[in-house]
């Protein structure tokens, strides 16, 4: 149970830890108070408490596809928000800007309320175990120190080199994040029927198995899939593209401004 | 005029048809088991899984082979769309009870 529990908080709190590092790198490298990231965190946190309570009421809605729908907003609403900062900073709208911290802020609520939820949530089925329920916690935070440690790890990565570096770096790993969310959002659409479900495109599991490590890790930081169908790899490029538009446009857009 | 318009909802009618309801299979959670652990469903066909969870705590219902994920609390059921397949073994687990919970998908065409 201890390592069961150390795994599944591990692999929800890497893909949350990838955004708030990403973004406590961008203030720190802007030289901003990050005040504001936590209250975010603290919010996301209830958002998620929230979320999981709800759960059995949001699985019903829509015959049955509530869930998958209200995470593909949640993906869906991360994405525009990360695509919204692409466009901020790469226009030079920089911090203390009000609505960089806006997007910010919503972009890790969002998240943090999406995977907590999952957390809470399985952590709160052995309430009635208090023998099991000690080894799930002491597992659940082993995982979550894991994975704060992942997150810093990142955030030290990025704060080592300089500014300019710096954040074209976390421009990068926001695209990267961007378009793992699309394909996640993607998938759940196919597992709720909105979009059709086709064979894969390709079955890269005899390289790198989705029950491995480096499968896992994949995952977290790029929704990697062993079968990915072609509405998958079509979403992830397209997203990926529209990033890239909105970064290379804000650039052209403050090139116009200083000329 | 009208003949064209009844043309086109009997063309409505005949498409809609081809989208009828898939079939729906169950699988039971309980005591962290899947019941039945091995599920046999025809190949190439879309079908609904009807996945009711009798135990008090939560599960989630997660497959690589399947790309499918989606959390079931305790005492709910929910639904997961799966296929068409090609015929063959599909594994599928329980995340918070993997030890336990384990189970596979059999697609196979209907004359085998």
């Amino acid at each position: 149970m201890l390592l069961n529990s150390v795994i599944l908080v591990l692999r929800e709190v890497l893909e949350a830890a990838m955004v708030v590092s990403l973004f406590m790198a961008f203030t720190t490298v802007s030289q901003q108070s990050r005040g504001f990231l936590l209250k975010a965190i603290l919010l996301g946190l209830i958002a998620g408490a929230t979320y999981a309570y709800f759960l059995p009421e949001i699985s019903n809605w829509l015959e049955g596809i509530g869930q998958e729908i209200t995470n593909t907003i949640i993906h869906i609403g991360i994405y525009l928000c990360l695509t919204g900062f692409l466009w901020l900073i790469s226009s030079n709208i920089v911090l203390p800007n009000r609505l960089v911290k806006a997007v910010m802020m919503a972009a890790i609520i969002l998240a943090i309320s999406r995977e907590s939820a999952e957390i809470m949530l399985y952590i709160s089925g052995f309430r009635s175990d208090h023998f099991l329920m000690q080894s799930v916690l002491s597992g659940s935070l082993i995982g979550l120190g894991i994975g704060v440690s992942c997150g810093i790890f990142l955030y030290h990565l990025m704060i080592a080199l300089k500014p300019a570096a710096a954040t074209k770096f976390i421009c990068v790993l926001v695209v990267v994040v961007g378009g793992s969310l699309m394909s996640q959002a993607t998938q759940f659409l196919i597992q709720a029927d909105w979009l059709p479900s086709t064979e894969p495109v390709w079955d890269s599991s005899h390289i790198i198995s989705e029950h491995s490590l480096p499968g896992q890790l994949l995952y977290a930081l790029m929704a990697y899939e062993s079968t990915p169908t072609l509405s998958q790899i079509m979403v992830y490029l397209a997203s990926l593209l529209l990033m890239l538009v909105v970064i290379i446009s804000g650039r052209f857009s403050r090139s116009l401004q200083h000329d | 005029m009208m003949k064209y318009l009844f043309k086109c909802i009997a063309i409505l009618l005949i498409s809609f048809n081809c989208y009828a309801e898939p079939p729906v299979f169950e699988i039971l959670i309980k005591d962290h088991l899947f019941y039945p652990d091995e599920l046999v469903i025809p190949a190439n066909t879309k079908v609904k899984l009807l996945v009711k969870n009798q135990d008090a705590t939560p599960e989630e219902f997660e497959s690589y082979e399947l790309n499918r994920e989606k959390v079931i609390p305790g005492n709910t059921q929910a639904i997961i769309f799966v296929g068409p397949l090609k015929p063959g073994v599909y594994p599928f687990f329980g995340e918070f009870f993997p030890k336990t919970a384990q189970g596979r998908i059999i697609a196979k065409e209907s004359g085998d």
